[in-house]
């Protein structure tokens, strides 16, 4: 049942795409119609998988799969026999179509199929040409998205990782600002540099766990690749460095880590609102999900010799994007460049490498995705009425639209830590990590923290500047001839009302992800750390168990700031 | 005296040379229907010709197929890979140029495509340096006649003119190497001679081994000018621009498989893969670097799609090098070390050149049906914004760019997963040691290359498909040149997703090379045990 519905999560886009492609002219109104219907299953299965996960983590420990499809998709080799489904392979090379998902990738699916349908029904006034092709890419991208979070294959991932570089570039190229055509370029070419290096980093990593395993069939089975024999007789330490360059060269474009990071505010300022929404909001995560799921397990050494690099890259991001938003005068440009400055809090919990740090950092993807991909599609909207994001031409709406204001502030408080909101605790949680990492160390946390001082700054400057303040509206605006009110229309609320209620929920709940995520990492990710790591165990943090001793303290100071 | 050789093991060449012949008489008719007919013939012959090669290889002894050495012909498997995907890309080939024919000639084009596939059906089976000799020259020399057949303009006549007396030079220099070859071993017959050249090549300092190296370094020179490789690679873009789109499709694919089937045969007798620092390795290494960056590097500068596809081709013929350094034995640890797809560097590369064969020719079809006020299509200014006025042709040119950009999961990422994955394989188990370290150097040039390549390729597919056009493209009506490039999108569209077949065709075609690399080595072995004691 579970695997029906995972394999309806990829597809069934997929399908809906060729079909709303195939549509005749005159039933052009059907289109996004049914992405918004297919949109919809979407969100509904994703939200039917959830409550299999607590089942299956009892059953089968942290490494559990809930939905898995393994069947063969290519297999080459001698003594390949066609009526034996099983057959035993030699001297050849197999591709799983493996998917599953398990509890670090499902809260990422689960969000996929939260903003699909919202990122659908935002563009149902903005586009109004080409229509049908727009959201067979968008539902093309979806497959893409979902695919890469489910594959349990790395070969399959990263056809997956590869295959969402080209909806995303048409929607940006096509359908985009004024600088839609270099922006789609730019996108594509910086991505995909990057990841064929990575694809012969993987190339090399299958045929040496092959070595390892003494068997001649390549296979690149996510648990096998990730549970090398490390040292003498398996990957060597100078291997698992090179692996991990090779890694770092196409996650760390995606994610995009500082100073790689050039095309992400291009991209996003030209890119249309839903576009903007899912690159922000799933996209991005494909970078630190690629460190994750790979570089941490696969090349743990690797991954501890380059975590204090890793962590000035990510800390230079964080304080770079926060100056870089403060000069901005395009608020979607200042959006985008806070995502530059979020993620790279994302990757600082990751490499303080504490399991309170990892957690924090699958909790940041989730909530960054929830609030900047909210924070796009308010952006979206007041473009939709005033034609400009410029900060100098607009300014005081909150009187002309009271309920979007609303919104607004919500997000901003949510984007920038307030407590009882969703950011609060997944940046907390970071900087707490930083702090006590001791392959990072208290500096790191300390320069971390003045981020979310920044981010503070520019985040309210800008706020105050569009919501308050006298009323600047450019001459002939608002434009309403798409059907849009004054205020948000009841779409653009229902649109933003199921994030405004997960910010909260995840803001005082964060144990709804936590609690299956933790053992899971702990059992994937960690051991595997913990293996290559020399002197005491891990140190015995616990996201929101007992409260950690030096790191609470610096924390409700800057908040204050 | 009983010939050496069956007749009815010829059948194939056979039925082809006769449709070509026909197909000439038929020209000449002056009722329009008989010429009419011409095509029809030319795809009978090659359905015929694909049954007898199916049913030659189901039954090898009714037929007579001679497995010994000496009779010029040897039907191993790889005849069969090149037959059989000689004969179907044929098909497709002709439906692309279906009214080539018809325009201005009288039959001449079919019957010179027909000619110029028996040769690439004789260079799988060759065994012996004449026959090979005779065989490239017979794919090569119908092609210099495609080239000019119907062109009027200069340009097409200076194109014809260049790659005729450029082909002419690198078939002396592949002659010359050949004569060395023949010199050091006593014999033409390639089999016999491996195990001559490879003494010689063992024994540096001596004189049959400085004619020996020769030897190889001419025969592959002059062979490097039909995959178009570097240094031999300046008349592609003149030619393939000259020539009409549909030739120039042709000419992405027969040449290229004749040529690396031949220099399969060459570099086996070299034997850089059964161990010893041969020049070959060295020779093969600093080619393919050479071609994957000069061609790439020259395709960045272009704008016609035409040269930028000619010097596509030039990189390409590089990646494929990966794929015959690594060789058949890549990955061969002691015992059961072997590595299949990712193993058989020379499976993949036949592999490649079959798909390179029918993206190219998709993406000249598909400039070959468009015009602009009439004139052919040749320019990204001529194809942008094709995709509002031709969306199923827009959608084709752009699946052969993604492929040949070697996008997951189109059919040329499959390809670059094995030619690549195959050097790596042979990179920790080459005999030579210094050789290991060369070919990771060699795999990760490649993947930046291929990196490389994608900003021109998407500039291709930013023209389709993110641009407008004052004077957009039409499509002519020509349903048989329609259908084939619809055939070639059909074609790797099954290959993206079931490209098991093919991979596995390319890999049994390399098994009997498997086995005769592991007997030269194992022979090699003995006499320098031999000499040891």
């Amino acid at each position: 049942m579970a695997a029906l519905a995972l394999n309806l999560l990829i597809f069934l886009p997929l399908v809906a795409a060729v079909v709303v492609w195939a549509l005749p002219e005159r039933r052009e109104a059907l289109a996004p119609r049914i992405a918004l219907a297919v949109g919809l299953v979407i969100l509904v299965l994703a939200g039917l998988l959830w409550p299999a996960l607590p089942a299956a983590l009892d059953r089968d420990g942290p490494g559990a799969l809930i939905g898995q499809t393994n069947v063969r998709w290519i297999a080459v080799g001698e003594r390949w026999d066609l009526s034996d489904a099983a057959g035993v392979l030699h001297n050849g090379f197999v591709l799983r179509y493996h998917v599953g998902l398990d509890a670090i990738s499902l809260p990422l699916v689960a969000l996929t199929g939260l903003l699909v349908p919202l990122s659908v029904a935002c563009s149902f006034t903005g586009i109004r040409t080409r229509v049908r092709e727009y959201y067979a890419w968008l539902l093309a991208l979806t497959t893409g998205m979902i695919g890469v979070f489910a594959a349990r294959d790395v070969l399959l991932f990263y056809i997956f990782f590869e295959f969402t570089l080209v909806p995303l570039y048409f929607l940006i190229g096509i359908w985009g600002g004024p600088e839609r055509r270099y922006a789609a370029n730019k996108f594509f070419l910086y991505t995909f540099v990057g990841s064929v290096i990575t694809f012969a980093g993987l190339m090399y990593l299958g045929l040496r766990a092959a070595q390892i395993h003494g068997t001649s069939v390549i296979d690149f089975d996510l648990v096998r690749l990730s549970s090398l024999l490390l040292g003498p007789g398996g990957l060597s330490a100078r291997e698992q460095s090179l692996l991990f360059v090779a890694f770092f060269c196409g996650f760390a474009i995606k994610v995009p880590l500082f100073p790689l990071h050039t095309w992400l505010p291009l991209a996003h300022t030209e890119a249309p609102t839903a576009g903007s929404v899912l690159l922000a909001g799933v996209l991005l995560k494909l970078g630190t999900y690629g460190f994750l799921r790979f570089a941490l397990p696969m090349v743990p050494e690797g991954a501890l010799a380059w975590a204090a690099p890793m962590g000035v890259l990510a800390v230079a991001g964080i304080i770079w994007g926060a100056l870089c938003c403060w000069v901005q005068s395009d608020v979607k440009k200042l959006v985008a460049y806070s995502s530059v400055s979020h993620l790279g809090f994302c990757m600082l919990g990751m490499f303080s490498l504490l399991p309170i740090g990892l957690s924090g950092s699958v909790l940041y993807m989730v909530n960054h995705g929830l609030s900047t991909g909210a924070l796009f599609l308010v952006v979206g909207m007041i473009y939709e009425r005033y034609h400009t994001r410029n900060l100098d031409q607009i300014g005081g709406l909150a009187r002309q639209m009271p309920i979007l204001a609303f919104f607004f502030v919500l997000f901003v408080l949510s984007s920038i830590g307030l407590p009882g909101l969703n950011g609060f605790v997944s940046e907390f949680t970071v900087l707490l990590a930083a702090f006590n990492s001791d392959v990072l160390g208290r500096w790191y946390g300390v320069l971390g923290a003045t981020g979310i001082l920044l981010g503070a700054v520019y985040m309210l400057y800008a706020t105050g500047k569009v919501l308050f303040g006298p009323l600047k509206e450019p001459a002939g605006t608002p434009d309403l001839s798409a059907g849009l009110t004054r205020d948000l229309t009841p779409r653009e609320a229902a649109i933003l009302v199921p994030i405004a209620v997960l910010v909260v929920v995840l803001g005082v709940y964060p144990r709804l992800i936590t609690d299956t995520l933790d053992p899971a990492l702990q059992g994937q990710v960690l051991q595997r750390v913990q293996v290559a790591r020399p002197g005491p165990p891990l140190a015995a943090l616990t996201p929101f168990g007992e409260t950690p001793v030096g790191g609470t303290a610096v924390e409700p100071g800057k908040e204050g700031g | 005296m009983a010939l050496p050789i069956s007749l009815a093991t010829v059948l194939p060449e056979l039925i082809l040379v006769a449709a070509g012949c026909a197909v000439l008489l038929m020209g000449q008719a002056t009722r329009e229907s008989w010429r009419r007919l011409m095509p029809w013939v030319a795809l009978a012959s090659l359905a015929a010709a694909i049954g007898v090669v199916l049913s030659q290889a189901r039954s090898p002894d009714a037929w007579g197929h001679p497995r010994d050495a000496g009779s010029g012909l040897t039907y191993a498997s790889i005849a069969f890979f090149v037959r059989m995907s000689a004969l179907e890309l044929g098909i497709v080939l002709t439906l692309v140029n279906w009214s080539q024919a018809r325009r201005s000639e009288r039959g001449e084009f079919l019957s010179m495509m027909l000619f110029s596939l028996t040769g690439l059906l004789l260079v799988g089976p060759a065994d012996n340096l004449l026959i090979l000799f005779l065989a490239l020259e017979l794919v090569s020399i119908p092609t210099y006649i495609m080239v000019v057949l119907g062109r009027t303009r200069p340009a097409g006549l200076e194109a014809g003119t260049k790659y005729f007396f450029l082909g002419a030079l690198a078939a002396a220099v592949m002659a010359y190497g050949f004569s060395f070859l023949y010199g050091v071993s006593g014999t033409a017959s390639l089999s016999s001679m491996v195990a001559g050249v490879t003494r010689a090549l063992q024994q540096p300092g001596t004189l049959e081994c400085g004619l020996a190296t020769i030897g190889v370094v001419l025969s592959l020179g002059g062979l490097l000018f039909k995959i178009a490789a570097v240094p031999l690679h300046f008349y592609v873009a003149d030619v393939y621009q000259g020539a009409a789109s549909p030739v120039a499709g042709l000419l992405g694919f027969v040449p290229k498989l004749a040529g690396l089937v031949a220099i399969l045969k060459i570099v086996l007798i070299a034997g850089p893969w059964g161990g010893g620092g041969t020049p070959a390795f060295w020779l093969l290494w600093i080619i393919a670097v050479a071609s994957m960056t000069v061609g790439n590097v020259l395709a960045l500068r272009q704008t016609n799609v035409k040269r930028l596809l000619a010097y596509s081709g030039v990189a390409h013929a590089g990646y494929m090098l990966v794929g015959v350094l690594a060789g058949p034995l890549a990955g061969q640890g002691d015992g059961d070390g072997r590595f299949g797809l990712m193993g058989d560097g020379v499976g993949a590369a036949l592999y490649y050149v079959v798909i390179y064969g029918i993206a190219n020719l998709g993406a000249f079809a598909v400039l070959g049906l468009l015009r602009v006020r009439d004139e052919p299509c040749e320019t990204l200014r001529d194809v942008a914004g094709l995709l509002r006025r031709q969306p199923g042709l827009a959608l084709l040119l752009v699946l052969t760019m993604f492929t040949l950009m070697g996008l997951p999961p189109t059919p040329g990422f499959w390809g670059k997963l094995g030619l690549f994955g195959s050097a790596l394989a042979a990179s920790g188990t080459t005999p030579v040691p210094g050789h290991g370290l060369w070919l990771i150097a060699l795999v990760i040039i490649a993947v930046l290359n291929s990196a490389l390549a994608a900003a021109y390729y998407l500039r291709v597919i930013a023209a389709v498909l993110l641009y407008e056009n004052e004077h957009p493209a039409h499509a002519v009506r020509n349903e048989a040149q329609q259908i084939g490039a619809m055939l070639c999108g059909f074609l790797l569209l099954i290959f993206m997703f079931l490209p098991g077949g093919l991979i596995r065709a390319g890999r049994e075609a390399t098994s009997e090379l498997a086995q005769q690399v592991e007997t030269t080595t194992a022979a090699l072995h003995d006499t320098s045990d031999r000499s040891t004691q």
